[in-house]
């Protein structure tokens, strides 16, 4: 289905919310969603894939000299703490043993405007981002798999361009409407009569 | 204080829109602890830079004219319409369908199924392909679908006693009086204006693309101003098929006074929380103004007659101005007393002697928290193009974003110093947490219910700002002050919404509400004037602590005085001095 970027990003919150992930990370995952939806990249499949396997593990996280090392982890809360240390400058490397989803991380660079965010596997390109613009490499196929960031500058031939509509998959977009349904209060007189305003008749 | 507001770093599009680095003053007469309560926010009044008067300055500059495209109506005022609006190269249509509402429906909560009319502002000028399937999907509202090519989708009501009495009375060749349209004020009361994206309409992001649209809710206010004009000629339609021999047109200064009722309800409330940036914004622009107003030394004579007719056009418009919630009447019986003695005192004299607005300014603040508000909005009015290019800086195009390399000492200097109105609640108390917000799962209408007495709190909406804080500021103390906010979220993720918002407040000192929205005293009709006030409502009119029904586009130009290049002076409009 075509859907607006708003319509999207406020599905995404609300169903970030709706599978218990904190307000403040799933206000930076929706915009990052539906920013990569809007250059044709399928987001929302992903992150829907990312809301159903959640585990946050504490001290998932070694630092060796100006290395730091998460073990495998989710774009929702290693990938957004790993961004967060990338913006500090404090480190020259971040990598994850493993991360449920590269792209979003691509994403969440993206609505911050950092520069030169390299993402790499092995020695593959996975993505860059510098400001305002990305790459995307759509030949990785590969969640779930060993990647580092580092802060490097980095020439590409051709960044990702904007499409004209955002087209989401119905399948996905019903699912993650389930999610969201998650956080709406079910209905009661005791709500209907006195929860909101106006009266339930208005002729006058 | 004033020290502070220097180090304020604009937004980016507040400068890059204005040529203002060296001319915004930032040295606001009134901090953020004196306007962001909910006391003086339930206390607002329109003014000369609220977005319905910015439309139709724009509207008026442009000689814009509104043209009936169609109009197939029956005699009863059933059927379709369509109008269309230049402005510069650009038009807009109104797409309106007016049908047949059984009384046992027409409510105005969210939870309506059906209403009198259904609208679409549109892009351009509509084909029959477009209007075949607006027709089927304009009256499902919510449960419609709908395309980049509409800009805003709304619905409105019947005010059906006036309505049926002023067609009745037109039909016989008579006016009605002026008693009985200032008692309601409007023929049609809208239920709802969506706009940025909802149900696949244009988002926002790109609905400001166009520099005229680019303040807030300009193309909302736009439809709101053409069903305006749409209730009017329906009006007329029916009047006058009920008996074309003796029919006569509404008197225009009656004309005028029509605007289009609105009943807001809980859902403005969120909105303010959900845009930090933009309500500062808003305030940033309001403050500004107000204080290069009170910089003026001296007033022209045009400006000191300026002053002493609104004070006289505010009198007549608050003895218009009636409610039956016994809060707002008590304070508007207030208010009357107050001008009444501020009528008497302000002469021609009083206003030639140095900063005359200051001593408007602080003469009032004796008064009511409501009589200092339209002491203010008076003084903006008079503003003219001295304060009207803020009007650039009321958007937003900036979203809330963490700094995750700030130490933790800076944070929690700063919480210490500016969120004291959060620290001081006392938690503990049943009081202090007795209301949460919700959505219910009934056409998604945003509520307010009571924790203590109601299931659903789990499922509470972030608006509980001031026990978040409290909650970080808790955490913080534990905390090693050099290390960064990113080590701190790595340990307590779930803080990272309100450290944003902090961290936000720190350039964007207008943008919390500095109130417990959850606590017993809260009353939401507060936020929701204070929203309805920069979109430039007036006669506020209470029916709960939950919802108020308000005029707006009263006193505004009709459709057919834009393109004579009318001037905009219709703040705080009388039918009494017409």
């Amino acid at each position: 289905m075509i859907c607006s970027y708003t319509e999207l990003k406020n599905l995404i919150y609300n169903s970030g919310i709706g599978s218990n992930i904190d307000v403040g990370i799933c206000e930076e995952i929706s915009e990052a969603v539906a920013k990569l939806e809007l250059y044709g990249l399928n987001a929302s499949a992903e992150i829907y894939r990312c809301f159903k396997k959640l585990s946050y593990k504490k001290d998932n996280i070694k630092i060796i000299d100006k290395s730091i090392q998460f073990g495998k982890g989710k774009v929702i809360f290693e990938g957004i703490t790993g961004l967060d240390y990338f913006r500090t400058n404090l480190y020259d490397e971040i990598i994850f043993e493993e991360l449920d989803s590269p792209l979003i991380l691509i994403g969440l660079g993206l609505i911050n405007n950092v520069e030169n965010f390299k993402v790499l596997n092995s020695t593959s390109l996975i993505g860059y981002v510098d400001k305002k613009k990305f790459f995307w490499n759509e030949n990785f196929t590969g969640n779930n798999v060993k990647i580092s960031i580092k802060k490097e500058k980095f020439k590409i031939q051709q960044f990702n361009s904007v499409k004209s509509k955002i087209k989401i998959d119905k399948n996905v977009w019903k699912n993650l409407e389930l999610l969201s349904r998650k956080i709406l209060v079910p209905e009661s007189t005791l709500s209907r009569d006195f929860g909101a305003g106006a009266n339930i008749n208005d002729n006058d | 204080m004033v020290e502070f507001f220097q180090k304020i770093l604009l937004e980016d599009s507040i400068m890059n829109l204005l040529d203002i680095k060296k001319s915004f003053d930032l040295k606001f007469r009134r901090p953020p602890s004196e306007v962001m309560t909910l006391e003086k926010m339930g206390s607002c009044f329109p003014t000369r830079l609220s977005f319905m008067r910015i439309l139709i300055r724009k509207l008026i500059k442009n000689k814009s004219y509104v043209k009936t495209q169609e109009w197939q109506m029956d005699n009863k005022g059933f059927g379709h319409a369509v109008f269309t609006i230049n402005i510069d190269k650009k038009h807009y249509s109104l797409i309106a369908f007016s049908n047949y509402l059984d009384d046992s429906m027409r409510t105005d909560r969210v939870i309506a199924s059906a209403w009198d009319t259904s609208f679409a502002l549109f892009d351009g000028i509509p084909e029959n392909k477009d209007i075949e399937r607006l027709r089927k999907q304009l009256p499902l509202q919510e449960a419609g679908r709908f395309s980049k090519k509409e800009l805003v989708i709304s619905r409105a009501n019947k005010s059906v006693r006036l309505f049926k009495t002023v067609t009745e009375m037109l039909s016989k060749g008579v006016q009605p009086s002026k008693n009985l349209i200032n008692e309601i004020g409007y023929f049609m009361r809208t239920t709802a204006v969506y706009g940025n994206g909802k149900f696949g309409i244009r988002d926002r992001k790109e609905v400001k693309l166009d520099a005229y649209m680019s303040p807030p809710f300009q193309v909302e206010m736009l439809t709101v101003y053409l069903i305006r004009h749409f209730s009017i000629k329906l009006v007329h339609h029916v009047a006058k098929n009920l008996n074309k021999t003796n029919f006569v047109f509404l008197d225009k200064n009656i004309q005028r006074h029509i605007g289009i009722g609105n009943s807001t309800g809980l859902g403005m409330a969120p909105f303010l929380v959900k845009h930090p940036i933009l309500i500062n914004n808003w305030l940033m622009v309001k403050e500004s103004a107000l204080t290069r107003m009170l910089d003026k030394e001296k007033l022209t004579d045009f400006q000191k007659s300026r002053v002493l007719e609104l004070i006289g056009r505010a009198f007549y418009h608050l003895k218009e101005w009636s409610t039956d919630d016994k809060r707002q009447k008590n304070r508007i019986n207030n208010l009357r007393n107050e001008w009444k003695k501020i009528k008497i005192e302000i002469s021609n004299k009083l206003l030639s002697k140095s900063y005359p607005l200051n001593y408007l300014f602080n003469t009032t603040r004796n008064y009511s928290t409501e009589c200092h508000e339209l002491m203010v909005s008076l003084i903006l009015e008079i503003g003219g193009k001295d304060i009207d290019d803020l009007e650039h800086c009321l958007e937003s195009s900036k979203d809330v974003s963490l700094k995750p390399d700030m130490k933790i000492f800076e944070l929690t200097d700063f919480i210490n110093k500016n969120y004291d109105w959060a620290l001081k609640i006392n938690f503990d108390l049943e009081e202090a947490n007795s209301k949460f917000w919700y959505v219910s799962e009934e056409k998604l209408e945003p509520r307010l219910g009571n924790r203590f007495s109601e299931n659903g709190s789990e499922l509470e909406q972030p608006l509980d700002i001031a026990k978040k804080v409290q909650a970080l500021n808790n955490d913080l103390k534990d905390f090693s002050k050099n290390l960064c906010i990113a080590e701190f979220l790595m340990r307590y993720p779930t803080h990272r919404y309100i450290v944003k918002r902090v961290q936000t407040n720190m350039w964007a000192p207008y943008s919390e509400i500095q109130s417990n929205l959850i606590g017993n005293n809260c009353l939401p009709v507060d936020m929701l004037r204070f929203k309805l006030s920069f979109f430039g409502a007036s006669k506020f009119d209470p029916k709960s602590d939950k919802w108020t029904r308000v005029n707006l586009f009263q006193g505004a130009p009709l459709a057919e005085e834009l393109p004579l290049g009318k001037n905009d002076d219709w703040w705080l409009p009388s039918l009494s001095i017409n």
